[in-house]
Protein backbone atom coordinates (compact mmCIF):
# COMPACT_ATOMS: atom_id res chain seq x y z
CA UNK A 1 0.00 0.00 0.00
CA UNK A 2 1.21 3.70 -0.84
CA UNK A 3 2.66 5.26 2.15
CA UNK A 4 3.42 9.07 2.79
CA UNK A 5 5.99 10.72 5.13
CA UNK A 6 4.49 11.55 8.68
CA UNK A 7 6.21 13.60 11.55
CA UNK A 8 4.86 14.59 14.91
CA UNK A 9 6.09 17.50 16.45
CA UNK A 10 5.66 18.98 20.01
CA UNK A 11 7.46 22.57 20.98
CA UNK A 12 9.88 20.07 23.09
CA UNK A 13 10.40 17.01 20.86
CA UNK A 14 10.01 15.09 17.84
CA UNK A 15 7.25 12.39 18.91
CA UNK A 16 7.15 10.66 15.77
CA UNK A 17 8.68 10.65 12.29
CA UNK A 18 8.56 7.66 9.60
CA UNK A 19 6.53 6.33 6.56
CA UNK A 20 2.36 5.51 7.23
CA UNK A 21 -0.17 4.10 4.85
CA UNK A 22 -3.08 6.08 6.77
CA UNK A 23 -3.42 8.42 10.01
CA UNK A 24 -6.84 8.86 11.29
CA UNK A 25 -7.14 12.19 13.72
CA UNK A 26 -9.95 13.94 15.58
CA UNK A 27 -10.50 16.76 13.81
CA UNK A 28 -12.33 19.99 15.19
CA UNK A 29 -15.08 19.76 12.24
CA UNK A 30 -14.76 16.23 12.36
CA UNK A 31 -12.81 13.10 11.90
CA UNK A 32 -9.91 13.15 9.30
CA UNK A 33 -8.49 10.25 7.53
CA UNK A 34 -5.45 10.98 5.23
CA UNK A 35 -4.04 8.18 2.78
CA UNK A 36 -1.10 8.82 0.77
CA UNK A 37 -1.28 11.81 -2.00
CA UNK A 38 -3.85 13.49 -0.29
CA UNK A 39 -4.66 16.60 -1.42
CA UNK A 40 -3.13 19.64 0.63
CA UNK A 41 -4.87 20.49 3.74
CA UNK A 42 -4.76 22.52 6.72
CA UNK A 43 -6.82 21.31 9.81
CA UNK A 44 -7.09 21.97 13.41
CA UNK A 45 -7.12 19.11 15.30
CA UNK A 46 -8.90 18.34 19.05
CA UNK A 47 -7.31 16.70 21.89
CA UNK A 48 -7.86 13.40 21.10
CA UNK A 49 -6.94 9.76 19.88
CA UNK A 50 -4.39 9.68 16.62
CA UNK A 51 -4.39 6.29 14.80
CA UNK A 52 -1.57 5.46 12.48
CA UNK A 53 -1.42 2.22 10.73
CA UNK A 54 1.88 1.31 9.06
CA UNK A 55 3.17 -1.86 7.59
CA UNK A 56 4.39 -3.05 10.42
CA UNK A 57 1.02 -2.70 12.20
CA UNK A 58 -1.08 -0.05 14.33
CA UNK A 59 0.78 3.00 16.82
CA UNK A 60 -1.52 4.75 18.71
CA UNK A 61 -0.56 8.81 20.04
CA UNK A 62 -2.36 10.41 22.46
CA UNK A 63 -3.04 14.28 21.43
CA UNK A 64 -3.59 17.55 22.58
CA UNK A 65 -5.21 20.73 20.73
CA UNK A 66 -2.65 20.81 17.15
CA UNK A 67 -2.78 21.26 13.56
CA UNK A 68 -2.56 19.19 10.79
CA UNK A 69 -1.19 20.36 7.76
CA UNK A 70 -0.89 17.55 4.78
CA UNK A 71 1.32 18.81 1.90
CA UNK A 72 2.80 17.13 -0.96
CA UNK A 73 2.97 13.76 -0.02
CA UNK A 74 3.80 14.65 3.35
CA UNK A 75 1.90 15.16 6.94
CA UNK A 76 3.14 16.92 9.53
CA UNK A 77 1.21 17.18 12.79
CA UNK A 78 2.07 20.38 15.17
CA UNK A 79 0.84 19.55 18.62
CA UNK A 80 0.76 21.04 22.33
CA UNK A 81 1.66 17.69 23.67
CA UNK A 82 1.46 13.98 21.94
CA UNK A 83 2.33 10.63 23.47
CA UNK A 84 2.99 7.38 21.97
CA UNK A 85 0.23 4.87 23.98
CA UNK A 86 -0.04 1.00 23.48
CA UNK A 87 -4.06 1.21 22.96
CA UNK A 88 -6.93 3.06 23.15
CA UNK A 89 -7.55 2.62 26.85
CA UNK A 90 -4.31 3.98 27.78
CA UNK A 91 -4.95 7.04 25.34
CA UNK A 92 -8.02 7.77 27.38
CA UNK A 93 -5.43 7.61 30.94
CA UNK A 94 -3.22 10.24 28.63
CA UNK A 95 -5.73 12.78 28.14
CA UNK A 96 -6.78 12.89 31.67
CA UNK A 97 -3.34 13.65 32.55
CA UNK A 98 -3.23 16.36 29.99
CA UNK A 99 -6.87 17.66 31.04
CA UNK A 100 -5.25 17.25 34.51
CA UNK A 101 -2.41 19.71 33.45
CA UNK B 1 51.57 43.79 60.55
CA UNK B 2 48.71 40.92 61.03
CA UNK B 3 49.64 37.34 62.15
CA UNK B 4 49.92 35.12 59.69
CA UNK B 5 47.01 33.18 60.84
CA UNK B 6 44.74 36.03 60.08
CA UNK B 7 45.89 35.07 56.63
CA UNK B 8 45.29 31.65 57.04
CA UNK B 9 41.39 32.04 58.28
CA UNK B 10 41.25 34.23 54.99
CA UNK B 11 42.56 32.16 52.53
CA UNK B 12 40.41 29.09 54.12
CA UNK B 13 37.42 31.11 53.57
CA UNK B 14 38.46 32.12 49.74
CA UNK B 15 38.59 28.43 49.55
CA UNK B 16 35.64 27.54 50.47
CA UNK B 17 34.03 30.57 48.32
CA UNK B 18 36.03 29.50 45.05
CA UNK B 19 34.19 25.90 45.76
CA UNK B 20 30.70 27.35 45.64
CA UNK B 21 31.44 29.86 42.60
CA UNK B 22 33.22 26.78 40.51
CA UNK B 23 30.63 24.16 41.18
CA UNK B 24 28.19 27.11 40.30
CA UNK B 25 29.48 28.03 37.32
CA UNK B 26 29.50 24.58 36.74
CA UNK B 27 25.84 24.29 37.44
CA UNK B 28 24.67 26.89 35.20
CA UNK B 29 26.66 25.50 32.24
CA UNK B 30 24.55 22.35 32.33
CA UNK B 31 21.22 24.81 32.69
CA UNK B 32 22.24 26.61 29.87
CA UNK B 33 22.85 23.44 27.39
CA UNK B 34 19.45 22.34 28.29
CA UNK B 35 17.93 25.69 28.37
CA UNK B 36 19.59 25.97 24.56
CA UNK B 37 18.87 22.52 23.58
CA UNK B 38 14.91 23.10 24.23
CA UNK B 39 15.35 26.03 22.44
CA UNK B 40 16.29 24.50 19.65
CA UNK B 41 13.49 21.79 19.55
CA UNK B 42 11.29 24.80 19.63
CA UNK B 43 12.70 26.41 17.02
CA UNK B 44 12.17 23.23 14.82
CA UNK B 45 8.70 23.65 16.03
CA UNK B 46 8.65 27.14 15.27
CA UNK B 47 10.01 26.78 11.79
CA UNK B 48 7.25 24.49 10.73
CA UNK B 49 4.40 26.47 11.99
CA UNK B 50 5.92 29.37 10.39
CA UNK B 51 6.02 27.53 6.93
CA UNK B 52 2.09 26.57 7.88
CA UNK B 53 1.21 30.23 9.10
CA UNK B 54 2.34 31.52 5.51
CA UNK B 55 -0.39 29.83 4.16
CA UNK B 56 -3.18 30.94 7.00
CA UNK B 57 -2.07 34.18 7.47
CA UNK B 58 -2.21 35.19 3.96
CA UNK B 59 -5.45 34.88 3.87
CA UNK B 60 -7.61 38.97 3.82
CA UNK B 61 -10.14 37.57 6.82
CA UNK B 62 -6.21 37.10 8.76
CA UNK B 63 -5.40 40.75 8.55
CA UNK B 64 -9.05 41.90 9.55
CA UNK B 65 -8.41 39.57 12.19
CA UNK B 66 -9.71 41.20 16.09
CA UNK B 67 -6.43 39.97 16.97
CA UNK B 68 -4.70 41.52 14.34
CA UNK B 69 -6.64 44.93 14.04
CA UNK B 70 -4.88 47.77 15.97
CA UNK B 71 -7.35 49.01 18.16
CA UNK B 72 -8.17 52.87 18.71
CA UNK B 73 -8.65 54.21 20.77
CA UNK B 74 -6.27 52.23 22.76
CA UNK B 75 -7.08 52.29 26.56
CA UNK B 76 -6.01 49.66 28.76
CA UNK B 77 -2.41 48.24 28.63
CA UNK B 78 -0.64 44.83 29.93
CA UNK B 79 3.41 44.58 30.08
CA UNK B 80 4.14 40.78 30.85
CA UNK B 81 7.89 41.00 32.24
CA UNK B 82 9.66 37.69 31.90
CA UNK B 83 12.94 37.62 34.31
CA UNK B 84 14.91 35.28 37.13
CA UNK B 85 13.31 34.12 40.09
CA UNK B 86 17.23 34.18 41.72
CA UNK B 87 20.23 36.95 41.54
CA UNK B 88 23.94 35.97 41.34
CA UNK B 89 23.45 36.38 37.43
CA UNK B 90 25.63 39.69 36.75
CA UNK B 91 23.18 42.33 35.46
CA UNK B 92 20.46 39.73 34.00
CA UNK B 93 17.87 41.18 36.02
CA UNK B 94 18.53 45.00 36.15
CA UNK B 95 19.18 45.37 33.01
CA UNK B 96 15.78 44.26 32.19
CA UNK B 97 14.15 46.01 34.70
CA UNK B 98 15.77 49.38 33.95
CA UNK B 99 14.50 49.01 30.39
CA UNK B 100 11.11 48.06 31.39
CA UNK B 101 10.90 50.95 33.76
CA UNK B 102 11.72 52.90 31.58
CA UNK B 103 9.67 51.61 29.21
CA UNK B 104 6.81 52.33 31.90
CA UNK B 105 7.70 55.72 32.43
CA UNK B 106 7.51 56.63 28.26
CA UNK B 107 4.76 54.88 27.45
CA UNK B 108 2.11 55.45 30.28
CA UNK B 109 0.89 58.60 29.05
CA UNK B 110 -0.38 56.23 26.06
CA UNK B 111 -2.58 54.05 27.95
CA UNK B 112 -5.98 55.31 30.50
CA UNK B 113 -4.24 52.07 32.47
CA UNK B 114 -1.08 50.38 32.31
CA UNK B 115 -0.79 46.82 34.46
CA UNK B 116 2.13 44.62 34.25
CA UNK B 117 2.05 40.71 34.81
CA UNK B 118 5.72 38.87 35.86
CA UNK B 119 7.19 35.93 35.47
CA UNK B 120 9.93 35.64 37.99
CA UNK B 121 10.54 37.42 40.87
CA UNK B 122 13.54 39.60 40.60
CA UNK B 123 11.45 42.16 38.24
CA UNK B 124 8.31 42.01 40.35
CA UNK B 125 10.70 42.74 43.57
CA UNK B 126 12.12 45.85 41.33
CA UNK B 127 8.85 47.10 39.61
CA UNK B 128 5.98 46.58 42.03
CA UNK B 129 5.93 50.39 43.11
CA UNK B 130 6.16 51.86 40.01
CA UNK B 131 3.01 49.87 38.30
CA UNK B 132 0.07 48.20 38.88
CA UNK B 133 0.27 44.23 39.25
CA UNK B 134 -1.80 42.49 37.50
CA UNK B 135 -0.67 38.83 38.51
CA UNK B 136 2.31 36.69 38.73
CA UNK B 137 3.16 33.55 36.76
CA UNK B 138 5.22 31.47 39.57
CA UNK B 139 7.19 28.62 39.36
CA UNK B 140 7.96 28.64 35.66
CA UNK B 141 10.99 31.26 35.09
CA UNK B 142 13.82 28.55 35.89
CA UNK B 143 12.73 25.78 33.51
CA UNK B 144 10.04 26.94 31.70
CA UNK B 145 7.93 24.22 29.66
CA UNK B 146 5.17 24.82 26.71
CA UNK B 147 2.77 23.86 28.91
CA UNK B 148 3.51 26.93 31.15
CA UNK B 149 3.77 29.11 28.08
CA UNK B 150 0.33 27.60 27.24
CA UNK B 151 -0.88 28.47 30.71
CA UNK B 152 -0.11 32.28 30.28
CA UNK B 153 -0.82 32.70 26.40
CA UNK B 154 -4.54 31.29 26.74
CA UNK B 155 -4.86 33.48 29.85
CA UNK B 156 -3.56 36.73 27.80
CA UNK B 157 -5.27 35.95 25.05
CA UNK B 158 -8.63 35.78 26.31
CA UNK B 159 -8.09 38.96 28.16
CA UNK B 160 -7.24 40.40 25.18
CA UNK B 161 -10.51 38.93 23.61
CA UNK B 162 -12.35 40.31 26.44
CA UNK B 163 -11.62 43.51 26.17
CA UNK B 164 -9.79 44.12 29.05
CA UNK B 165 -6.75 44.85 27.35
CA UNK B 166 -6.28 46.64 23.98
CA UNK B 167 -2.36 46.28 23.46
CA UNK B 168 -0.08 43.12 25.40
CA UNK B 169 3.35 43.76 25.62
CA UNK B 170 5.96 40.95 26.13
CA UNK B 171 9.41 42.27 27.93
CA UNK B 172 12.26 39.70 28.10
CA UNK B 173 16.27 39.33 27.88
CA UNK B 174 16.71 37.87 24.33
CA UNK B 175 19.32 35.58 24.10
CA UNK B 176 22.91 36.39 21.93
CA UNK B 177 25.07 33.99 24.13
CA UNK B 178 26.45 33.51 27.39
CA UNK B 179 27.98 36.32 27.44
CA UNK B 180 25.48 38.82 25.66
CA UNK B 181 22.04 39.16 26.62
CA UNK B 182 20.08 42.24 25.29
CA UNK B 183 16.32 43.50 26.76
CA UNK B 184 14.02 44.25 24.23
CA UNK B 185 10.18 44.82 24.47
CA UNK B 186 8.31 43.44 21.90
CA UNK B 187 4.16 43.65 21.47
CA UNK B 188 2.34 40.22 21.36
CA UNK B 189 -0.98 41.62 21.10
CA UNK B 190 -2.58 42.69 18.41
CA UNK B 191 -0.28 40.01 16.63
CA UNK B 192 2.20 42.02 14.58
CA UNK B 193 1.87 40.04 11.13
CA UNK B 194 5.36 40.93 9.25
CA UNK B 195 7.14 38.81 12.41
CA UNK B 196 4.57 36.23 12.53
CA UNK B 197 5.65 34.62 8.70
CA UNK B 198 6.42 35.58 5.65
CA UNK B 199 3.42 35.63 3.09
CA UNK B 200 3.03 32.70 1.14
CA UNK B 201 2.42 32.88 -2.42
CA UNK B 202 -1.11 34.33 -3.80
CA UNK B 203 -4.04 32.28 -3.84
CA UNK B 204 -3.09 29.61 -1.23
CA UNK B 205 -6.77 29.23 -0.69
CA UNK B 206 -7.01 27.69 -4.07
CA UNK B 207 -4.71 24.56 -2.80
CA UNK B 208 -5.62 24.46 0.53
CA UNK B 209 -7.88 23.14 2.24
CA UNK B 210 -9.06 24.39 5.93
CA UNK B 211 -10.95 22.46 8.47
CA UNK B 212 -12.38 24.17 10.00
CA UNK B 213 -13.26 27.46 7.91
CA UNK B 214 -10.57 29.89 8.15
CA UNK B 215 -12.24 32.56 10.34
CA UNK B 216 -12.00 29.88 13.01
CA UNK B 217 -8.89 28.36 11.82
CA UNK B 218 -7.33 32.06 11.64
CA UNK B 219 -8.50 32.67 15.63
CA UNK B 220 -6.99 29.12 16.90
CA UNK B 221 -3.61 29.78 14.86
CA UNK B 222 -3.17 33.27 15.91
CA UNK B 223 -3.75 31.79 19.59
CA UNK B 224 -1.01 29.35 19.01
CA UNK B 225 1.56 31.77 17.43
CA UNK B 226 0.87 33.82 20.93
CA UNK B 227 1.70 30.56 22.98
CA UNK B 228 4.80 29.92 20.34
CA UNK B 229 6.23 33.05 21.05
CA UNK B 230 5.59 33.32 24.77
CA UNK B 231 7.50 29.59 24.49
CA UNK B 232 10.42 31.05 22.74
CA UNK B 233 10.57 34.31 24.91
CA UNK B 234 10.44 32.03 28.16
CA UNK B 235 12.99 29.85 26.95
CA UNK B 236 15.50 32.64 26.00
CA UNK B 237 14.56 33.83 29.40
CA UNK B 238 16.01 30.99 30.94
CA UNK B 239 19.10 30.52 28.71
CA UNK B 240 19.98 34.29 29.22
CA UNK B 241 19.62 33.79 32.95
CA UNK B 242 22.12 30.30 33.44
CA UNK B 243 24.46 32.16 30.69
CA UNK B 244 24.74 35.37 33.04
CA UNK B 245 24.87 33.30 36.11
CA UNK B 246 27.77 31.06 34.15
CA UNK B 247 29.67 33.97 33.12
CA UNK B 248 29.08 36.14 36.49
CA UNK B 249 30.58 33.08 38.51
CA UNK B 250 33.20 32.49 36.38
CA UNK B 251 34.50 35.68 36.71
CA UNK B 252 33.83 35.65 40.56
CA UNK B 253 36.04 32.39 40.28
CA UNK B 254 38.75 34.30 38.92
CA UNK B 255 38.52 37.40 41.07
CA UNK B 256 38.57 34.53 44.30
CA UNK B 257 41.70 33.03 42.36
CA UNK B 258 43.55 36.51 42.45
CA UNK B 259 42.60 37.57 46.20
CA UNK B 260 44.17 34.20 46.91
CA UNK B 261 47.14 34.53 44.94
CA UNK B 262 47.62 38.10 46.84
CA UNK B 263 46.48 37.01 49.96
CA UNK B 264 49.04 34.03 49.95
CA UNK B 265 51.44 36.64 49.11
CA UNK B 266 50.81 38.50 51.99
CA UNK B 267 50.76 35.39 54.55
CA UNK B 268 53.73 34.27 53.57
CA UNK B 269 55.24 37.67 54.38
CA UNK B 270 53.73 37.75 57.28
CA UNK B 271 55.04 34.38 58.58
CA UNK B 272 58.75 35.50 56.85
CA UNK B 273 58.57 38.72 59.11
CA UNK B 274 57.68 37.19 62.05
CA UNK B 275 60.04 34.41 61.94
CA UNK B 276 62.50 37.57 61.33
CA UNK B 277 61.69 38.82 64.39
CA UNK B 278 62.03 35.80 66.40
CA UNK B 279 65.26 35.08 65.56
CA UNK B 280 66.47 39.10 66.19
CA UNK B 281 65.39 38.39 69.72
CA UNK B 282 66.87 35.49 69.96
CA UNK B 283 69.70 36.62 68.28
CA UNK B 284 69.85 39.33 70.69
CA UNK B 285 69.33 37.70 73.75
CA UNK B 286 72.21 35.45 73.10
CA UNK B 287 74.34 38.58 72.39
CA UNK B 288 73.25 39.93 75.82
CA UNK B 289 74.44 36.99 77.45
CA UNK B 290 78.21 37.14 76.53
Amino acid sequence: MATFHLTILTPEQVVFEGDVESLTAPGVAGCLGILAHHTPLLAAVRRGVLHVRREEGRKYFAVDESFLHVNGNAAVLLADAAVEVADEHAARQAHEAMVRG
Amino acid sequence: MASYRIYNARLASLRSMRRVTKTMKMVSATKLRRAQAAEERATRFSGRMGDVAGHVLALPEARAHEFVLPRAPVRNGLLIVLSADKGLCGGFNANLVRFAAQWIEEQRARFHKLRAAFCGRRALAALRDRVEVRNVYDGVAARPDFRAALRIGRDVTDAFAARQYDEVHLAYNRFHSAMSQEPVIERLLPVPLDTAAAPAAPGPRAEHLFEPEAPRLIELFLRQLVCLRLHSALLQNAAGEHGARMTAMDSATSNVDNLTLRYTKLRNQARQSSITGELIEIISGAEALK
